[in-house]
C-alpha cells in the first residue's frame, strides 16, 4: 500500500464510513475496505492531497470489486479529485452520489482563493452558487461548464 | 474565441497566443494542469509569465513558430506560479492560419515519475540479488571448505615428507642420490601446483561478480568436468562414486562458465549431502549430458541413488530459503539461485520423478536458439527495429572462433547465431531465416560443401560465405557456382576483413 495513503474506517449498523487521506497513486491499495462487507459506503475524501491517473485506475479497479448493489456516497471531495473525476469516466460508478465537494472561489478584497464546500444540490443548471466571506462577495474561480461536469455523471 | 472551443474536449493542455505571446484562448485542461483559473490567465501579459523563472518556458520555440512551422521541445519541467509542483512536459508550437501560435503541452509527469521510481526499485532488486548470490557462494564455500582443506593437506603432507627425505639424502652417501633428489623436487613442485590449482578454482568461484552477465561459447564437457573436479575431494572423502557420460562431442553452450559451474557444483553438493545423510549402500551420483534434437534442447541430468525428494517438498524445493538441512548447514538459497541462473540462460531446472533417488534436469536451448534470442533481445534493448537488423549464422566447431565473430557482430549491431554442428544449424534453418551464413569449411561431422548442398536443398536462399585457410580455396572455386557461394573469408582474419565480407556478400554499402 502507498505509505502515504491512510484509510480510516468507522462501521456502524449496515454502513461504513471511510476517511481517505494522503496520496492516491500507483501504490494505492484498498484491500482494507474490500474486506468489509457492508451495504452502504460513504467515502470522505477531505484529506486527499494528491491523486494521479494511476491512482484513479486503482480506485476504479477497487470500485469494481465492491458489491454491485452497494450504496456509494462521496463527500467533501477536494478540487484535485473533482478535476480527475471530470477527466476520467468510472471514478464515480453509476448509482453513486457526490453529496458535497470543494470549489475554488476568489476573494478580490483579500486577493486570495478560498476553497468553499458546496452541497451538490446547490448547483443548479451548471451555475455556481453565490458565496460570500466576511460580507465580501466571492467570484467562482474556475470554468463552470467544466468544473460541474461531474455532477452529470452521478445517478 | 469561440472558434477554438472544440479544443476544450481535448485532454491535452493547449494555449493559443498572439504575436506578443498573450494568451487569447486556453482550454480547460490548460487551467487544470497549471492550476491557473481563467481569472489568472486573463491577467497574464504573456504566457511566459505563468511559469517560474527557474523553470522557464522555451521562448525560442514560440519565436521560431512565428516564422512558420512546428517545433517540439525536449522533456522539460515547467513550474506554474499557481501550482505546487512542476509538470514534466513536452511542448509543441504550431503557427495557425490566423497568425496566432498554438502551444500544446503533453504532460508526462506520471510516466517520468514511474520510470524514475521503478528504475530505482529495479536497481535495488539487482543489488539485493547480487548480495544473495554472493552470500550463497560464501555459504557453498563454507560447506566445501572441509573437503578442500583435506585436499590441500594431502599435497602439503607429500611436500613436507619430500623435504624431510631431501634433508636426510643430502647428508647420506647413497648411490642413487641424484635420482632421489630429483624425485623429491618433482613431488614438491607437483604438490605446490595442486595447491595452487585448488586456490585458483576457489578464487574464480568467489570473484565472479564482474563477469555476471558475460556469456561465451564454451565447451560444456570441460565446464562440467571442471565442476566435478571441484567437488571430487568431498566425494572421495565420503567414498561416493561420481560418474559422468557425454552422449556426443561438440557439446557447446553459450553460457556464463562460472555461473553454470556454480549450478553444477550446487547440485552435486546437494546430492552428496543427501547420500551421506541417508547412509546409502554403494552411493553413486551420475552426470549425463545429451542432446534432444527434436526439441532443440541440451540436457544435463544429475541423479543419485539416495532417498529422493519427498513429493511434498518438490514444489517448494526451488523457493528461496527452503531447506531440509539442519540449521546452520544450508542457506536454502542454492537451488533458488541455480534455478534463476538457468532461467537467465533461457533454460529450465526441474526435478524429475524417478523410481529411486533424486534426478535434477537442466535444460538449455541449443546455442543457435540461445544466441539468436540473446542477440535479438540486445537489439531490442537498443531500440533497433527488427527489419533493420541483419541476422548472420556462423558455423564453426571452434568455440574461440565463434566468440571472436560474436564480438565482431555485436559491435556492428548484427544479430549473431552461432553453431558448432552442421546438422543442428540445418535444423534451425528449417524454421528461422537469416540474411547470411558463414561456415567453416573443414568441420568434423559435415564439411562446408555438404552443409551448403543441404542448405540449398532446404531452400535456403541466403548468401553463404566459406571460412577457411587459403589451402581450401579450391573448394570455394568448385562450389562457387554449384552452391552459390558468395565469397570466402581466409583464416586467420581481421575484424575489418570479416565486416567487409559480410556487407560485400549482402551488397550493402557500409556507413562510415
Amino acid at each position: 500500500m502507498s505509505t502515504s495513503l491512510k484509510l480510516e474506517t468507522q462501521i456502524l449498523d449496515n454502513k461504513v464510513e471511510v476517511k481517505v487521506s494522503g496520496q492516491i497513486d500507483e501504490d494505492a491499495t484498498f484491500e482494507k475496505i474490500l474486506n468489509i462487507k457492508q451495504e452502504v459506503y460513504i467515502f470522505d475524501l477531505e484529506g486527499v492531497s494528491l491523486i494521479n491517473s494511476c491512482g484513479v485506475r486503482e480506485w476504479i479497479n477497487f470500485l469494481e470489486k465492491l458489491p454491485e448493489d452497494a450504496d456509494i456516497t462521496y463527500k467533501n471531495v477536494p478540487q484535485i479529485v473533482v478535476e480527475q473525476i471530470n477527466m476520467v469516466q468510472g471514478f464515480v460508478r453509476p448509482g453513486a452520489r457526490i453529496t458535497s465537494f470543494y470549489a475554488p472561489y476568489y476573494n478580490e478584497e483579500k486577493d486570495e482563493v478560498v476553497k468553499v464546500l458546496l452541497q451538490s444540490d446547490e448547483v443548479a443548471n451548471g451555475k455556481a452558487p453565490s458565496k460570500s466571506e466576511d460580507g465580501t462577495d466571492l467570484e467562482f474561480d474556475a470554468i463552470e461548464a467544466q468544473y460541474f461536469n461531474f455532477l452529470k455523471q452521478q445517478g | 474565441m469561440e472558434k477554438y472551443h472544440i479544443l476544450d474536449t481535448l485532454f491535452e493542455a493547449i494555449a493559443i497566443v498572439d504575436k506578443k505571446a498573450k494568451i487569447v484562448y486556453s482550454n480547460h485542461f490548460f487551467s487544470t494542469l497549471f492550476k491557473a483559473s481563467p481569472r489568472v490567465i486573463r491577467k497574464l501579459e504573456t504566457v511566459f509569465e505563468l511559469f517560474e523563472s527557474h523553470t522557464p518556458f522555451p521562448k525560442d520555440l514560440f519565436e521560431k513558430s512565428l516564422q512558420g512551422g512546428d517545433y517540439v521541445s525536449e522533456e522539460i519541467d515547467l513550474m506554474s506560479t499557481e501550482g505546487d509542483s512542476p509538470c514534466h512536459v513536452v511542448v509543441k508550437t504550431t503557427k495557425l492560419e490566423d497568425g496566432n501560435v498554438l502551444i500544446s503541452f503533453n504532460d508526462i509527469s506520471i510516466e517520468k515519475k514511474l520510470y524514475d521510481k521503478y528504475r530505482l526499485q529495479l536497481e535495488e532488486l539487482k543489488k539485493s540479488h547480487a548480495q544473495i548470490v554472493q552470500a550463497d557462494k560464501l555459504a557453498t564455500i563454507g560447506e566445501l571448505s572441509a573437503g578442500i582443506s583435506h585436499e590441500i593437506s594431502n599435497p602439503l603432507t607429500i611436500a613436507t615428507g619430500s623435504m624431510e627425505i631431501l634433508e636426510e639424502v643430502l647428508d647420506s652417501d647413497m648411490e642413487n642420490k641424484d635420482e632421489v633428489v630429483r624425485t623429491c623436487i618433482a613431488d614438491v613442485v607437483e604438490s605446490h601446483a595442486r595447491i595452487n590449482s585448488i586456490i585458483l578454482n576457489m578464487k574464480s568461484f568467489l570473484h565472479s561478480q564482474t563477469e555476471e552477465d558475460e556469456r561465451e561459447y564454451c565447451d560444456l564437457e570441460k565446464v562440467i568436468l571442471d565442476s566435478i573436479k571441484f567437488v571430487t575431494p568431498s566425494y572421495n572423502d565420503h567414498k561416493v562414486l561420481l560418474k559422468s557420460t557425454f552422449d556426443e562431442k561438440d557439446l557447446v553452450g553459450l553460457v556464463n562458465k562460472v555461473k553454470i559451474e556454480q549450478v553444477i557444483v550446487n547440485l552435486l553438493s546437494n546430492a552428496l549431502d543427501a547420500l551421506v545423510d541417508a547412509k546409502v549402500d554403494s552411493p553413486e551420483v551420475q552426470v549425463e549430458v545429451s542432446k534432444d534434437r527434436d526439441s532443440n534442447i541440451l540436457k544435463i541430468r544429475i541423479k543419485d541413488n539416495g532417498p529422493g525428494v519427498p513429493d511434498e517438498n518438490k514444489e517448494q524445493i526451488f523457493n528461496a530459503f527452503f531447506t531440509t538441512k539442519d540449521v546452520g548447514e544450508g542457506t536454502g538459497l542454492g537451488l533458488a539461485i541455480a534455478s534463476k541462473i538457468i532461467e537467465a540462460h533461457q533454460g529450465s531446472l526441474m526435478i524429475e520423478d524417478t523410481d529411486q533417488g533424486a534426478s535434477f534436469l537442466i535444460q538449455l536451448p541449443f546455442i543457435e536458439i540461445l544466441s539468436y534470442t540473446q542477440n535479438e533481445m540486445l537489439q531490442r534493448a537498443r531500440d533497433v527495429q527488427d527489419e533493420d537488423t541483419l541476422k548472420v549464422m556462423v558455423l564453426d566447431n571452434e568455440v574461440q572462433v565463434l566468440n571472436i565473430l560474436n564480438k565482431i557482430c555485436a559491435d556492428e549491431g548484427i544479430v549473431f547465431m552461432g553453431s558448432v554442428n552442421g546438422l543442428d544449424a540445418l535444423k534451425i534453418l528449417e524454421d528461422l531465416s537469416v540474411d547470411l551464413i558463414i561456415t567453416d569449411y573443414l568441420m568434423p561431422q559435415m564439411d562446408g560443401s555438404e552443409f551448403s548442398k543441404r542448405a540449398r536443398e532446404l531452400g535456403v536462399k541466403s548468401p553463404i560465405l566459406y571460412m577457411s585457410a587459403a589451402s581450401n580455396q579450391d573448394a570455394f572455386q568448385r562450389d562457387k557456382e554449384k552452391f552459390n557461394i558468395a565469397g570466402m573469408i581466409l583464416k586467420p582474419f581481421t575484424k575489418e576483413e570479416v565486416i567487409k565480407a559480410i556487407y560485400g556478400a549482402l551488397g550493402i554499402e557500409r556507413n562510415g
